[in-house]
């Protein structure tokens, strides 16, 4: 199988308000279309894990390798490309630009990648709408949508460059079990369409149906 | 959406949120509008003072100053070789004092080839009583070639009758300061008496009356043809006290008149030593302007900074929205500097039209009448460097305390920022 991701010995602190080892030593691979969930306490640190994996937070220790090049220490500007190309991102609070409409929300990582013009991009972001059964909010402000619907349109923009692997925190932590089952459902057919996804989750019923779990207490992975 | 990214959403934020918006770009606005109408108003009052203080002040004033030799007397020199005498004189009086100069049209002839020398008046002051009727008042008339006079100050500007010009058509013409016409009852064409320590009297007709706005000109002075002048006192048709130059700079008056003193033999007292006390008010007025306008926009620096960094920090959101998505530190830097830019450009346009238009408001408006004051409107002068000085601070001041909180913001990790939410 082709890795997607690798990370070796990975070891973070934090220094505020007192010292403390957050990461202790973790190793682990994923491979192409596997559906991770990262399960355990709150406080066990997997959020900080997921945000280390996805170049988000700089500060650790260790060795992560996307697509087997190496992006630990990589400048500000390669990280920028490495995000954009290889990653999406879906947070527990859909964080979409409120000021924006849900077309321009999708279309912006593309418009920034510039890998098609800007009247293909505009038809991805339609399909990736309509895969999400939100091609008929693409005109409204991002502001005015639920949070379910928020959260399906910040997938479509996570997918809009159709990156290696896609990390979700607490995808539907902040969703009703109809909205959950929803999205449940779109990273299912996600993975079986090829797509990799570690998702981060408190939700027992959404990580029983994944693929694989990692499980962390105290800052280790057991399994 | 366009193909410029950064523009677009730089765009979409401040037409999304147009209250914030219109209150940062106002804070810019009023800013430079304060300090355009401030610094007109009060470069204007300086300028009208100064104006004032100045107009009846040549550039450079050449004059026989009395000075008396009281170190020896004819005793002294009669007993000096006396032995065992000592001859002391008490309260010693001078000899006869001439005030006029000599060899005027020499030194006129020479003062003309001069380069630096604009006009040249050689002017005859005399002391005289103004009568008419019972009424007598004492005052000082300056006999002068009314158009060599007048290339020396406008005096046309603070005729409130008749005209300046008109003194050398008529002989025995006389152009009177408004508090003397008016303690007198004097109008254009009315007849008034003058007499001198000499015990000449002679009629003269009133061909104007000037006010400078200030009480020892306006109720003392008086213009007549030197002719007159020297007919007055008895004297001969060279007979002058003092010739009054204008320079082509005025700011070189000191070390020409110390050139004018050492080549003529006469005191030349420049207008700056001759009116320290103005220099003095001067200095304090323009050190007051600088330090009320520095003031002023200092505040309104503050201002627009306050507000510039609150609104990004209400964006930091989505500044983590757009890292995450692969935007880098210097597509935020660049989104958010469009933005002050934009803020900065049109408030300090608008500023400077609204400081413009109340600047011109307070030139429109009636100072309060006064028979000292020769002001009809609130002085304002409308001076291109500080406009485009204010549009060039609005700007900067605007880029900056945009550019600083996004700079900052650009180097967080977006963790860091989404954590903190």
């Amino acid at each position: 199988m082709e890795k997607v991701l690798s990370a070796k010995n990975i070891n973070k602190y934090f220094h505020d308000p007192q010292p403390f080892h957050v990461l202790k030593d973790i190793s682990l691979t994923v491979e192409k279309a596997e559906f991770v969930a990262l399960v355990g306490k709150s406080g066990c640190g997997k959020s900080s894990l997921l945000y280390v994996l996805s170049t988000l937070d700089k500060n650790y220790d260790g060795m992560i390798e996307i697509n087997q090049c190496p992006v630990t220490g990589l400048g500000e500007q390669e990280l920028a490309d490495v995000r954009k190309k290889s990653i999406g991102f879906i947070f527990q609070f859909h964080y979409l630009l409120q000021d924006f409409t849900v077309l321009q929300n999708v279309m912006i990582p593309a418009l920034k990648l510039k890998r098609f013009d800007a009247k293909t991009i505009e038809q991805n972001a339609m399909k990736k709408l309509r895969q999400m059964g939100m091609e008929g909010f693409a005109g409204k402000l991002a502001g005015n949508l639920s949070g379910g619907q928020q959260q399906r349109v910040a997938i479509a923009r996570a997918m809009i460059n159709d990156p290696d692997i896609l990390m979700a925190d607490e995808p539907t932590g902040n969703l009703d079990s109809a909205n959950s089952a929803i999205i449940f459902d779109i990273f299912s057919e996600l993975v079986e369409q090829g797509n990799t996804i570690i998702a981060v989750t408190h939700d027992n019923d959404f990580a029983g149906k994944c693929t694989r779990i990692i499980e962390m207490v105290d800052g280790r992975v057991i399994n | 959406m366009t193909t410029n990214i950064n523009f677009s959403i730089a765009k979409v934020h401040l037409v999304s949120r147009k209250r914030q918006t219109l209150i940062v770009m106002l804070g810019v606005t009023f800013g430079i509008a304060m300090f355009i109408l401030m610094i007109s108003f009060m470069k204007g009052a300086n300028k009208y003072l100064q104006d004032a203080m100045l107009s009846s002040a040549p550039d450079i004033r050449i004059y026989n100053d009395v000075k008396t030799n009281y170190s020896t007397s004819i005793a002294d020199e009669y007993y000096k070789n006396a032995n065992n005498l000592l001859t002391m004189v008490h309260h010693p009086k001078p000899k006869q004092v001439t005030v006029n100069l000599k060899n005027v049209q020499g030194i006129i002839n020479s003062l003309t080839n001069n380069k630096e020398v604009v006009a040249v008046s050689p002017v005859l002051s005399a002391i005289v009583f103004f009568s008419y009727g019972q009424v007598q008042l004492n005052g000082m008339v300056d006999g002068v070639n009314i158009q060599e006079e007048l290339k020396l100050y406008s005096l046309n500007e603070k005729m409130v009758a008749g005209k300046a010009e008109q003194l050398a058509g008529k002989e025995n013409g006389i152009i009177l300061g408004a508090g003397i016409a008016g303690k007198l009852n004097l109008k254009l064409g009315s007849d008034v008496n003058l007499l001198t320590a000499a015990g000449v009297n002679k009629l003269f007709k009133v061909v104007g009356i000037f006010k400078f706005g200030i009480g020892t000109i306006d109720n003392v002075k008086a213009y007549i043809n030197i002719k007159s002048a020297q007919q007055l006192i008895k004297k001969n048709k060279d007979h002058y006290t003092e010739i009054r130059l204008k320079l082509a700079n005025m700011d070189h008056a000191k070390n020409l008149a110390l050139l004018f003193a050492r080549r003529y033999n006469y005191k030349a007292e420049d207008w700056e030593t001759a009116n320290s006390s103005i220099r003095a008010s001067n200095i304090v007025r323009n050190v007051l302007t600088y330090v009320v306008s520095i003031a002023l926009l200092i505040v309104a620096g503050f201002g627009i900074y306050n507000t510039m960094n609150m609104t990004i920090a209400s964006k930091m959101k989505d500044i983590a929205i757009l890292k995450t998505a692969g935007f880098t530190g210097k597509d935020i830097v660049t989104i958010f500097s469009l933005q002050s830019l934009s803020i900065g450009i049109v408030g300090s346009l608008s500023g400077i039209s609204i400081g413009y238009l109340l600047s011109y408001i307070l030139s429109k408006v009636p100072f309060p009448r006064s028979d000292l004051i020769n002001l009809n409107y609130f002085p304002v002068i409308f001076e291109v460097k500080y406009y485009v000085f204010g549009v060039l601070f609005g700007l900067l001041t605007a880029f900056i305390a945009g550019l600083m909180p996004s700079l900052k913001a650009s180097k967080l990790d977006p963790v860091t920022i989404l954590r903190g939410l």
